[in-house]
């Protein structure tokens, strides 16, 4: 085992997987405080049988994304940059973008010791640019926010799907092979979803496991080797 | 009293500094612990400035559009509660949901005139309880997910990276076609993929005739640009 895999598996992970948990866990307890004060300063408790009735709608109509999200978006991200995506939410539209541009930035592997660093990086930046605008979008007020021309918001709504376009081409142009693979394999899988045999969750599932199962059969074709 | 004053109180900012201050110590343990234990594995500081560099550029525009989703929630539910659920664990549609589901299940309709304080601490209530499976999961469970890629690579080094760039695939392929879907000339988010997509590939090319590292800094952002222009003009 070379200096930098010792260092990544002896050192770093043990680190990531020991503060990241702790913190992720704690920051459940801590996302309650808001009904803590709204109970004890306030005085403010609803009936038990209406917080039980909304948070079952909820959690039962959630219950499959908190295993299919983090299952498929964890081998992108690595280790230490998943814990802090799930905290912070914002995954497809931010965090996992976000990853894979800071990755490509500084022209590293993904799935290597580097790619991971460069992974929660990424992350990292992600959440201190998006919570900067949105507390600047708090301090100037909700009517400030809602000058922004009406065109402009509209045109927002396509920059996610850009940047969607972009990560994919660059991957492609990354690894053209197993694209051959995994493009054919998630348009087939989005077709079935669409005709309701599995919802579109499912289809992410699919389409990561499924690349990733026969790449690595590929892989031992010979047939990516070079 | 008003709901919204409560809302809007000066308790409620303390209330949503908690969870927030936890996120902060997780992000500054594990960033300084990449940025240390990256420059020892090889990763030198040009490349951590491309990183920050590119990530920061690309990540405003999406930010933005949060933004613009979170002046709905701040009507509703207050700038705290906004601000805190928006930069923590949530999206947009999800808490707008989970407010109005919170509501209703006390008998009030989710409009400014008719909510209650009841109605609104039902509302983060379900926002809350809704939402701390992920973390739960992604916290007790990510390295064992992780040991399961490593079962896939079948301790061949040179599998990983091979497995990530086929999930890195795979999870890009999903969520670009599903916005790429229905298919007619009516969904614009086609032209916004496709142009972003042709963006990447222009840049690639050029970028491989005269390595410009401003290229592979801001490729990303251009790239959105591109895209967006193409939803407006087509």
């Amino acid at each position: 085992m070379n200096e930098t895999q010792q260092i990544y598996e002896k050192e770093y992970i043990p680190y990531s997987i020991k503060w990241g948990r702790l913190t992720s866990l704690i920051g459940v307890a801590a996302s309650f405080f808001p009904v803590i004060i709204l109970s004890f300063v306030f005085k403010i408790v609803p009936a038990i049988d209406a917080i039980v009735a909304a948070a079952t709608i909820r959690i039962s109509a959630c219950l499959v994304y908190y295993f299919i999200e983090p299952i498929s978006f964890q081998p992108v991200l690595g280790i230490p940059a998943t814990y802090m995506a799930f905290l912070s939410g914002n995954l497809s539209n931010l965090r996992v973008p976000c990853s894979s541009v800071a990755q490509k930035a500084a022209g590293v592997e993904e799935g290597t010791p580097q790619g991971a660093v460069l992974s929660t990086i990424g992350v990292a930046v992600s959440i201190v640019v998006n919570l900067a605008i949105l507390t600047l979008g708090v301090l100037l007020g909700a009517q400030i926010i809602e000058m922004i021309p009406k065109d402009i918001v509209a045109a927002l709504v396509y920059l996610v799907p850009a940047l969607y376009g972009a990560m994919l081409m660059q991957m492609v142009l990354y690894a053209p092979k197993i694209a051959a693979i995994s493009v054919p394999l998630s348009l087939i899988t989005l077709a079935i979803s669409k005709t309701g045999i599995f919802d579109s969750s499912m289809a992410i599932l699919i389409s990561v496991f499924g690349s990733i199962i026969i790449g690595r059969m590929l892989m031992n074709t010979g047939w990516l080797n070079d | 009293m008003d709901y919204l004053k409560i809302a809007n109180s000066g308790w409620m900012w303390f209330a949503v500094a908690i969870p927030m201050a936890v996120l902060a110590a997780q992000v500054y343990l594990l960033l300084t612990r990449s940025l240390k234990d990256g420059r020892r594995m090889g990763v030198s500081n040009d490349q951590i400035k491309s990183a920050v560099v590119a990530s920061a550029s690309a990540a405003i525009g999406p930010s933005v559009s949060i933004l613009t989703g979170m002046v709905s929630l701040m009507v509703m539910m207050g700038a705290p509660i906004a601000w805190m659920r928006l930069s923590y664990i949530g999206a947009v549609m999800f808490e707008m949901t989970s407010a109005d589901v919170g509501a209703q299940a006390v008998g009030v309709a989710f409009e400014q005139s008719s909510m209650t304080a009841e109605a609104f601490a039902n509302g983060v209530w379900a926002m809350i309880l809704g939402s701390v499976g992920w973390i739960i999961v992604s916290g007790l469970f990510t390295h064992k997910i992780d040991g399961l890629r490593t079962k896939l690579a079948g301790g061949n080094q040179k599998a990983l990276p091979i497995i990530t760039s086929a999930a890195t695939l795979g999870c890009y392929c999903s969520l670009t076609f599903n916005k790429m879907y229905p298919v007619s000339i009516d969904n614009k988010n086609i032209y916004a993929t496709i142009g972003g997509a042709l963006a990447i590939l222009v840049m690639t090319m050029i970028n491989k005739k005269c390595k410009a590292k401003w290229i592979n800094n801001w490729s990303a952002t251009i790239a959105m640009i591109v895209g967006v222009a193409f939803a407006i003009i087509f």
